[in-house]
């Protein structure tokens, strides 16, 4: 099977929030990350645009997530995008406006996935909308996203079990002082 | 230090367009070629995660490391455009 581009995007924290990220990219470039878009904020964050080849999205990511943990000791992992989207996300994937994705979606036909989120705006996953839009609207995502798509909501949904499981005991509820109470009390 | 222009053309044309909507570029040392900064810094902005960027000088794969730098500047303008 010939190899295939995936583009996908990696956020970490560092292992020190106060890391030059200039003394990184060196070693993010020798450990594989040269076809990486390498991104920081200076406050501890740092991500890794991939527009990486190989035989599928599970290899692509997971090498991806290893080349930066190899340059950048560490480096903890909390998201793998695409995952959610928003109907602009989505009209930015597709180039059209966002006006005619919600369209489609504002259609809410019965069998149209429903929102991962609901708020302003709505989120949906990728890997369950992207299919949903190519089977009933003119719409097109390349395969390869949806690839990625399914991959970052498999990772994504691990790393927030992670997260549920080292949550600390919520701290005892401290006895208050009642306020005291009005006639109708 | 940025070694004058970028050696190669698509790479070259991704900086100029994100120059030319107000990023802006400083030196870098090593494989990397320059560091491209987003002049907004806007807090709300979702990209502002990760508003610095490194360019490299040999990526592996220059017409897609010239493709992400543009689509990054892209989204910063589409989103703001999507905020009016």
């Amino acid at each position: 099977m010939s190899d295939r581009t995936f583009r996908f995007d990696l956020a970490f924290a560092l292992a020190d929030p106060s890391q030059d990220v200039e003394e990184l990219l060196d070693p993010l470039f020798e450990a594989g990350c040269d076809d990486a878009l390498i991104g920081w904020n200076g406050k501890g964050s740092l991500g890794a645009t991939f527009s990486r080849e190989a035989d599928c999205a599970a290899t692509a990511i997971r090498t991806g997530i290893r080349d930066v943990q190899t340059g950048a000791p560490g480096a903890a992992l909390y998201l793998v995008d695409p995952d959610l989207v928003s109907a602009s996300d989505i009209a930015f994937m597709v180039e059209c406006s966002r006006q005619n994705v919600r369209k489609h979606l504002e259609k809410n036909a019965p069998d149209m996935p429903s929102p991962a989120h609901l708020g302003n705006p709505a989120l949906w996953h990728l890997a369950e909308i992207g299919p949903w839009l190519i089977a009933n609207t003119p719409l097109r995502i390349p395969r390869e996203t949806l690839e990625v798509a399914r991959e970052a909501m498999r990772i994504n949904l691990d790393l927030t079990r992670q997260r549920l499981e080292s949550l600390p005991p919520l701290p005892e509820q401290e006895e208050s002082w009642e306020t005291p109470r009005t006639a109708h009390g | 230090m940025t070694r004058g222009k970028h050696p190669n053309k698509d790479i070259r044309a991704a900086v100029e367009h994100a120059l030319k909507h107000g990023w802006r570029l400083k030196p870098a040392k090593g494989h990397g070629w320059g560091v491209l900064f987003c002049p907004e810094n806007d807090p709300a902005c979702r990209s502002g995660k990760f508003c610095i960027k490194s360019v490299w000088s040999t990526p592996r794969r220059p017409e897609e490391h010239a493709r992400d730098i543009r689509k990054w500047v892209d989204d910063c303008i589409h989103m703001g455009d999507a905020k009016k």
